[in-house]
């Protein structure tokens, strides 16, 4: 019997940031995309904000192409004669919409060395915040426990599945991280650490954020002071921003607010943030 | 070993084998017993595999008590009572087959007992009886009886008072017991009832219900009163695995010895909760009592909503049609089918009409009602689509595995419903970032 692939939960980022595909010759067998955290996965279960749908097939045998947006980036959907169920279901969806998707992985490669990541809906249901919510902490919970199978795989001289799994790392994550740390080499953790946070405070932040915009305000003035042209480093403004002493937690949740808002966009993630002019005022 | 023992042992299994009417020759024999050897196998076993190797179970099989009985692949000759003996059907070759396996005891231990190619059906439990000629093998370090074709078995009118033995018998948490496993196990008796069943035409008492350790809950079977209550506190050593459908049950058998003990033992309240599992955790296991397992309905499966059942053998009618009894008047229910996902594994589960009912909020008059009004039948599952799907959800149930891998039986099932602002706080509270 065929073992059923379980549903992984990740951030947009870090789906993004995979480039291991795992195929194998052998008919009707599995891809794998492998995360710089070691999620090796064929299915995945996501929760966002359903921002773009596009029909380039016909009303009858809709083609697909959608796109997500989750608290760190975007997914991109899409379906085809395959799923075609997920097609009508995403073009019936109002657009934006929290939606969550069942969906398996595909990969294509349109040149050499570029790499795009796809998910092939099995399933598209609209959902409500609180939905949304629990799938950001669930995932925030999944993510931190990857990041500590990869942190004991970077320990390791020579990571095997077989030595992670003796201390006490589940099988599910042991493939995937020994594999990640021999593709990806040094995972920079501390990025996924910030991610991890800047989640759980996105889910408070409709809550909690009351001084929202005398916040927004001054770290757009650190932006203006920083910027190179529209280019942000991250290194300048997180020293701007302390020696203004705001907190490392609160610049990060107003960047992501502008993020969102499309006045900013990382240009290079985790480096280079730039200033969109024609929305910025 | 020596070249005058050598001739000697190389003579007698020629002699052996030519009052078979087997011609052999000396010095093929002679390297074939050395291959033995050089094998590290013993003169006595290297003798043995020859003459079975040509078709010849030796005669001469030695008389010996249950207990005495080592772990040497010998040829043994036993008198005792049938503790236990039960029959399985198995494909082999694409051929059926039924092997029979039991126990059997005299006053100095115990014995399991398998075959495969002999009829037992005559046996029953209780009988004493002299088993000539059966092989004895090792079994994870144990000894088993291996009856064979050349195995003679007489009924006997002696009687024995079974001394169970220990040395099979593994202390063992609930959760940790397999099929025909023997296990040393304290629990708490959660739930027990008297059951009267028909032994091959006897009417017996037996007890069953539900005991529990802080591992597992398990279902067990006391084949005679020992007495047991609700909320005792039990040591049972030699219990006997027995497994539905890869769920592992408790045997108790007439001749165990079953102590109740007061110890700090988790509380009936505490056991019966029951316990949440991950799914990765369960899917090593052939099966579960009464788990409970939180994840996401990521798929309701064809077949789910409202079903007609053929009312001679339940099974689901196409376009109402059994496809053993043809065209019937099929008799209505609901039914869930759907898989569970909660990041750690997936599992199929199957939601019967009660909670089903539980699911929709309204009854199955109800549903047929609606079904009836709209005259579409298929409306009912895509209300359950709405309510389940991408979902969570705290299902609990009875774990099962057949060749088609592990369900979940449901018994009981809600909506998860925690506030994730909640959670947020308590982890960046608890982590620190």
């Amino acid at each position: 019997m065929m073992k059923r692939e379980l549903a992984w939960r990740i951030f947009a980022e870090e789906y993004a940031a995979s480039t291991l595909v795992e195929t194998s010759e052998e008919e009707k067998s599995p891809t794998y995309v492998i995360s710089p955290l070691g999620a090796r996965m064929n299915r995945l279960f996501v929760v966002g904000t359903l921002v773009e749908v596009m029909n380039y097939g016909s009303d009858e045998e809709p083609i697909v192409k959608a796109v997500m947006a989750d608290p760190t980036g975007h997914f991109y959907l899409n379906t085809g004669q395959y799923n075609q169920e997920a097609g009508f279901s995403l073009l019936r969806t109002d657009v934006p919409n929290f939606v969550a998707v069942v969906g398996k992985v595909h990969v294509y490669e349109p040149e050499p060395g570029v790499l795009r990541r796809y998910i092939r809906p099995e399933l598209v249901k609209t959902v409500d915040e609180s939905m949304r919510n629990r799938w950001i902490v669930d995932t925030v919970e999944f993510t931190k426990e990857r990041i500590e199978a990869v942190k004991e795989a970077l320990a390791l001289e020579q990571p095997s599945p077989e030595t992670l799994i003796s201390l006490g790392i589940p099988k599910r994550l042991a493939i995937g991280a020994a594999k990640a740390v021999e593709h990806y080499g040094d995972v920079n953790i501390n990025r996924y650490w910030s991610t991890i946070s800047e989640a759980l405070r996105y889910v408070l932040s409709e809550k909690e954020d009351e001084t929202g915009e005398d916040a927004e305000m001054e770290v757009r003035e650190i932006l203006e002071a920083v910027a190179k042209g529209d280019d942000v480093y991250w290194k300048d403004l997180r020293e701007a921003a302390k020696e203004r002493g705001i907190k490392e937690s609160l610049l990060e949740s107003e960047i992501d607010r502008l993020i969102r808002q499309g006045v900013l966009y990382e240009r290079k993630i985790g480096e280079v943030l730039r200033i969109d002019r024609e929305d910025w005022n | 070993m020596e070249k005058e023992e050598l001739a000697l042992r190389i003579e007698k299994i020629r002699r052996a084998l030519e009052k078979e009417g087997i011609e052999t020759d000396e010095e093929a024999l002679k390297k074939d017993f050395q291959k033995y050897l050089d094998f590290d196998i013993s003169p006595d076993e290297a003798e043995l595999r020859i003459l079975r190797k040509h078709g010849i179970m030796p005669r001469d099989a030695a008389r010996k008590k249950i207990g005495e009985i080592g772990i040497e692949p010998i040829s043994v000759t036993v008198s005792g009572k049938i503790v236990s003996i039960n029959s399985a059907v198995s494909t082999v070759d694409g051929e059926e087959r039924k092997r029979y396996y039991g126990i059997i005891g005299d006053d100095t231990g115990t014995i399991p007992f398998g075959a495969w190619n002999t009829d037992l059906s005559n046996l029953s439990k209780g009988d004493s009886v002299e088993i000539e000629s059966a092989f004895v093998r090792e079994w994870n370090g144990n000894p088993q009886l291996r009856i064979t074709k050349k195995t003679r078995i007489g009924k006997t009118e002696e009687d024995f008072d079974v001394k169970f033995s220990q040395r099979a018998s593994r202390e063992a948490n609930l959760a940790d017991i397999s099929e025909r496993d023997r296990v040393s196990i304290k629990a708490r008796i959660l739930s027990i009832e008297e059951r009267e069943i028909t032994v091959r035409g006897e009417s017996k008492t037996i007890y069953s219900g539900i005991m529990a350790d802080e591992s597992a809950k398990v279902q067990f079977t006391a084949w005679k009163d020992f007495g047991l209550k609700t909320g005792d506190i039990i040591s049972a050593d030699g219990a006997y695995v027995r497994s539905w459908k890869g769920v592992p049950q408790i045997n108790l058998d007439e001749g165990m010895t079953i102590e109740k003990i007061e110890e700090d033992f988790p509380t009936m309240e505490e056991l019966d909760a029951g316990k949440t599992m991950k799914i990765e955790d369960a899917e090593n296991k052939t099966g579960m009592t009464d788990v409970i397992f939180e994840g996401t309905a990521i798929q309701i499966r064809n077949g789910s909503g409202l079903i007609f059942r053929c009312p001679n053998c339940r099974r689901v009618l196409q376009d109402g049609v059994c496809q053993v009894h043809g065209e019937v008047e099929g008799v209505p229910d609901l039914r869930i089918k759907a898989v569970i996902d909660d990041g750690t594994g997936a599992i199929n589960t199957i939601i019967g009409k009660a909670l089903t009912e539980k699911v929709l909020d309204k009854d199955i008059k109800k549903c047929l009602k609606e079904v009836r009004a709209k005259m579409d039948k298929g409306i009912i599952g895509k209300q359950i689509e709405s309510v389940l799907e991408a979902m969570p959800v705290r299902i609990r149930g009875n774990l099962v595995s057949d060749d088609n891998g592990h369900t979940l039986i449901a018994t009981d099932i809600e909506m998860v419903k925690d506030d994730p602002a909640e959670r947020a706080r308590h982890l960046i509270e608890e982590w620190g970032v």
